[in-house]
């Protein structure tokens, strides 16, 4: 099961994915999201958090809860936050490993530009009994200008001892090299940087696995990146702006 | 005159590396350069083609009778000058269907023409990946990413294919190529010479300028060139050592 949010409305769901279901829910939309999700055994819970500015909507909280609790239950968190003027995206994640042979993955990338600002709260709790398990976070940041901020918290509570956890986080800038190496082949500036950002983006969206969905969320990067919905209010538009 | 460099005096962090560098490329020459490591090789290089850090305190690149120092790096390939990089840059994520064709478009925009359309592309790049025997996948393939030292070398031949420039400059594009990589790269070099192109060939070695013969060879030592003649000085060179022009 897929479904994709674009709604311009504050969202508050909870979840219950019984005995082996699989869902895979992706949010594009500027509005702050609340989840609060249980995974029951051989369940697989798949969330994309997009945030591609471009809204009148200047600050962005979302929240999700994830609760592994069945066997051989999983979760993936992706976020992508592609920010620019004056824009806040937090993004608070909970995934508590309440039971054994239990999988959890975290992967959260954002390119800030002007005086944007992101905040990534990511928490895993393993709980005393659940062992055999496997969790892995990473942030990834691109600060575009010296104005915008990001700011990575980590946070890993782990009360098993049989248990595989990794996180890593990085804020630097644009590969100085491999943009030279593109303008030196005659790609502007601008367009050196598109391209970089493209392949940022799409290590995110290598991730959806409908094709058809990952070709529409593909193209809103595209427009995104080609500064298209900036005057827009919400992503995707549906209001027919004519910068849309 | 193709290219003319006077008195060039180039730094890093405020260290003179070139000092003092005259060099004429005609079109339809090829230079070798050669001389140790450590004399500023790759420094010539990196500041024709414009980048950061290399601070020109003293002297003039003129190409086609212009400066070329107040033109951005992309303007410069724009215009027809091609690096082929030592340590090529591996790029994750940026395929090389999707970065040779955003080089070739924006260069055909810079001169006003049209882009190359999706079919148009791929024939091209069909074709010069055949002549570099690059593998099959090379278009899915990320920039560099997982390629093995002589692949890159080739890969940057075969974006010299793509590209055709009137000045190439190839920066020990033989180093560390086997006998079969050597001959694909020399054999690139030598079917993209042309009355109105020029090559500046860096190298350590002969057996490159046994390929592709060059009509002049300079020695760069310390920041200068210190002796320039025809093929029979690299001959010279290669039987006794730098230490001989020193
Ligand atoms: N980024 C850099 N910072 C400081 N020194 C450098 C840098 N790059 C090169 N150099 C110095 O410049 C000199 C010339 O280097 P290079 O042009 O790479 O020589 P070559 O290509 O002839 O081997 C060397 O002494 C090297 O250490
Ligand atoms: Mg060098």
């Amino acid at each position: 099961m897929e479904n994709i949010f674009t709604d311009d409305k504050v969202q508050h769901l909870e979840l219950v994915l019984n005995r082996g279901e699989h869902s895979t829910l992706i949010f594009a939309q500027s509005t702050s999201v609340h989840l609060c999700a249980k995974v029951e055994t051989d369940g697989q819970l798949n969330v994309f958090i997009l945030n591609f500015g471009g809204s009148n909507i200047a600050e962005t909280y979302n929240s999700f809860n994830i609760t592994l609790a069945g066997q051989n239950s999983s979760t993936n968190v992706y976020g992508l936050s592609l920010l620019d003027k004056n824009q806040k995206v937090y993004n608070e994640i909970d995934v508590c490993h309440k039971s054994g042979h239990t999988y959890s993955r975290q992967l959260f990338k954002g390119i800030f530009d002007d005086t944007s600002q992101g905040k990534f709260h990511g928490h895993i709790y393993v709980a005393p009994a659940a062992q055999k398990i496997e969790a892995t976070q990473i942030n990834r940041t691109i600060l575009v200008s010296t104005k915008a901020k990001f700011e990575t918290q980590p946070f890993l509570e782990i009360y098993a001892d049989d248990v595989k956890c990794s996180h890593g986080a990085t804020i630097g800038q644009f590969d100085e090299q491999a943009l030279f190496y593109l303008r030196s082949r005659g790609i502007p500036l601008k367009e050196a940087r598109q391209l970089l950002m493209r392949a940022f983006a799409s290590e995110i969206t290598a991730h959806i696995v409908s094709v058809e969905t990952q070709n529409t969320v593909n193209n809103w990067i595209e427009r995104r990146l080609n500064g298209e919905t900036v005057a827009c209010g919400t992503m995707p538009c549906k209001h027919n702006c004519i910068s849309c | 005159m193709l290219l003319e460099i006077k008195n060039l005096h180039v730094s890093i962090n405020d260290k003179e590396i070139l000092k003092g560098i005259n060099l004429s490329v005609k079109k339809g020459e090829v230079h070798a350069l050669m001389g140790p490591n450590g004399t500023g090789k790759s420094t010539l290089a990196m500041a024709i083609a414009g980048k950061d850090g290399y601070t020109i305190t003293e002297g003039e690149i003129i190409y086609k009778g212009k400066s070329l120092l107040p033109l951005s790096i992309e303007d410069r390939a724009s215009e027809g000058i091609f690096i082929g990089f030592q340590y090529p840059v591996e790029i994750s994520g940026v395929s090389m269907a999707a970065f040779m064709r955003s080089a070739i478009n924006e260069q055909r925009k810079y001169k006003g023409l049209d882009p190359l359309d999706a079919f148009e592309f791929s024939a091209l790049m069909e074709e010069k990946k055949k002549m570099v025997e690059l593998s099959e996948n090379l278009a899915s393939r990320s920039v560099n990413e997982g390629f093995s030292g002589g692949e890159k070398k080739k890969n940057e031949i075969f974006q010299m294919a793509m590209l055709e420039p009137t000045l190439a400059v190839l920066d020990e594009t033989d180093s560390g190529l086997d006998i079969d990589a050597l001959r694909i790269v020399a054999n690139g070099v030598n079917n993209l010479r042309k009355k109105d192109n020029a090559f500046i060939v860096i190298t350590h070695y002969q057996r490159l300028l046994d390929h592709i013969v060059p009509d002049v060879v300079h020695v760069l030592a310390d920041g200068k060139i210190v002796k320039t003649g025809d093929k029979a000085l690299a001959l010279e060179l290669e039987e006794k050592g730098y230490d001989w022009v020193r």
